[in-house]
């Protein structure tokens, strides 16, 4: 900042000045987001069916509280409530990569078809090898990784343009949705139960192996798009702005969808299909700070992170029974809440 | 730096769009590149610059062959303005830093912030540094995208049609900026544009495709009239009006 302030005391680098403090409001609205995502975590752990006061969270979490409770935070709710904050995290990332490279606010894991895809393998394995979670989750990955990758076959050879990229999205996915509905013709009640209880996303499925596993993935795509931000930031401007910048567009596209592609489908096929989260997200983050990607990466994370939270936080206290699937909700409200973003935007 | 074109041949699947395009443009001048729709004057642009890859042919900054650099060699040396700018929510700042993209590190230097903010200045952008750059006009948008390129730190502008679209006030404005630019900063400009009193006004050197090729490339003081009726297929004059010659249809 030295730097700074002498250009700004030669009377130059007002601008700049005013610039930079923007920057700096909006990391301190991004650490805010922060707090309270922890605060909403500490809450959804502190509270249930069996209620633990804060003071005992944290001695438990510490690992100085009774066993009691720290059996039910350590192998209940925080396993629940990290899951939720790295799906959403993952999702939100995912949606924001495929938006952004394909120029298309459509962009999210469901419009590529790796959701139903993640569906589809799932009740494939179900109906043919009962309902082990084992084969249900690798048959659910197999179809989420395949839809991403038929698009990237598919868009390499025929060297497809964005929208056309999507189009085949929305096409796979449409299959995809038949094949499961077909399977689930087929299946026995018993089969067909278990088949459309996978697809109810639900973060309260998953053991801390899973949870590492996801978060593997999503750091790598989270790496990733840290490390490509201006070439996101170019793709904003359009592609051939960016093709002008150096960016080499098409390795970015295909890299990225890659990326997010495994993460989604790792992140569905161990929690089932958590609709809206990956559409939403994003959008909120640009309406907030706009679109440049050194903040908007950060941004989407954590509201994806925040989103995904609060809903199962709130399905759970709120809606009682505490095992209403996440799913449900981000469904329920996610779609009145993306027709209200559009039309605000568009008044 | 000097700019050479040589041989530059392009198609589209088996369909020829430009074919043996050669010149060479010093630095200080503005070329205008004319001809009709579907000409080609896009794609030698893009040519130019190899977001197209040249069928034959090969492209000079200097005498460094251009088939030899990254895109970020090339885009340090080439600033390029599309003609079509999708909407998006960078604001005026974030959209002129991004031209430093070719130049950066892993972190945007002091440096960088101040040649934006020079370039805002030189301008004339500073009202608008901060505003979203969907929510500008058209003439405002134009100088943005304009200044994107120069925060490339480019020996040359290659701008596509960057008057369409725009009213009278803001086609003087926007060309006179490019004249301007070209002039302090001893830069070279290749500029395709359709209106040819505009580019009778502001430019050096002529350049007409026509049938894929150069049919002409001329200064100011030998075009004439039968060149632009063989081009555009239409009979104008050209008449001298103060310093300026201005070309009326029949």
């Amino acid at each position: 900042m030295t730097c700074a302030s002498k250009i700004i005391e030669s009377g130059h680098g007002r601008i700049v000045k005013a610039y930079l403090e923007s920057l700096n409001h909006k990391i301190l609205l991004f650490f805010i987001l922060a707090g309270l995502t922890f605060l909403v975590a500490l809450y959804a752990m502190a509270h249930g069916a069996y209620e633990i006061s804060i003071k005992e969270l944290l001695l438990a979490l510490s690992g100085n509280g009774e066993s009691a409770h720290g059996t039910v935070i350590l192998d209940i709710r925080m396993p629940r409530v990290v899951s939720a904050i790295i799906a959403g995290w993952g999702l939100s990332l995912s949606g924001l990569c495929i938006q952004s490279v394909l120029r298309n606010p459509l962009g999210s894991p469901s419009t590529l078809g790796i959701s139903q895809g993640a569906a589809f393998g799932a009740a494939f394995a179900i109906v043919l090898f009962g309902s082990q979670v084992f084969s249900a989750t690798m048959f659910a990955f197999a179809g989420a990784f395949a839809a991403g990758l038929i698009i990237l076959i598919l868009a390499t050879i025929k060297r497809l343009s964005g929208e056309a990229i999507i189009l085949s999205g929305v096409a796979m996915a449409s299959l995809f949705t038949s094949a499961t509905v077909l399977i689930q013709y087929m299946a026995s009640e018993l089969e067909l139960a278990a088949v459309v209880f996978w697809t109810f996303g639900d973060v309260a499925r998953s053991n801390w192996t899973e949870i590492g596993l996801m978060t593997a993935a999503t750091l790598l795509a989270t790496v990733y798009l840290v490390m490509h931000r201006w070439d996101f930031n170019a793709f904003s401007a359009g592609e051939e702005t960016a093709r002008g910048l150096g960016v080499n567009v098409t390795g970015i596209r295909y890299a990225g969808i890659f990326t997010v592609s495994l993460a989604a489908a790792l992140i569905t096929a161990f929690l089932g299909v958590i609709a809206f989260v990956g559409l939403i997200a994003p959008h909120v983050a640009r309406r907030i700070i706009g679109d440049d990607h050194r903040m908007l990466i950060p941004f989407s994370s954590i509201i994806g992170a925040l989103l995904l939270l609060a809903a199962d936080t709130v399905g759970r206290l709120v809606m009682g029974s505490g095992s209403l699937p996440v799913g449900v909700i981000t469904s329920f409200l996610g779609a009145p809440m993306f027709l209200y973003l559009l039309i605000r935007g568009y008044q | 730096m000097k700019l050479r074109v040589s041989d530059i041949s392009f198609a589209y699947n088996s369909h020829p769009i430009l074919e043996d395009v050669s010149f060479s443009l010093e630095p200080g001048n503005i070329m205008c590149l004319m001809g009709v729709n579907g000409a080609g004057k896009s794609t030698l642009l893009k040519c130019i610059n190899r977001i197209l890859k040249p069928k034959e042919g090969t492209v000079f900054i200097g005498e460094q062959d251009l088939h030899s650099m990254t895109g970020d060699d090339i885009a340090r040396k080439l600033g390029y303005v599309p003609q079509r700018h999708p909407d998006n929510r960078l604001n005026v700042f974030e959209s002129i830093l991004l031209g430093r993209r070719p130049h950066m590190g892993w972190k945007v230097e002091m440096r960088d912030y101040e040649l934006v903010e020079g370039i805002i200045h030189e301008i004339g952008l500073e009202d608008l540094a901060m505003r979203p750059v969907n929510e500008l006009s058209g003439g405002e948008l134009q100088k943005v995208v304009i200044a994107r390129a120069l925060a490339q730190s480019p020996a040359i502008l290659l701008l596509d049609e960057p008057t369409s679209n725009l009213d009278l006030k803001n086609q003087l404005e926007v060309m006179g900026l490019v004249r301007r630019i070209v002039r302090e900063r001893g830069l070279s400009a290749i500029v395709a544009i359709h209106d040819l009193n505009i580019a009778l006004r502001f430019g050096d050197i002529f350049l007409f495709l026509r049938d894929h090729r150069i049919y002409s490339l001329l200064n100011r003081d030998n075009l004439t009239e039968e060149i632009i009726r063989d081009v555009y297929g239409v009979e104008v004059m050209l008449n001298k009006v103060g310093d300026h010659i201005i070309v009326v249809p029949h």
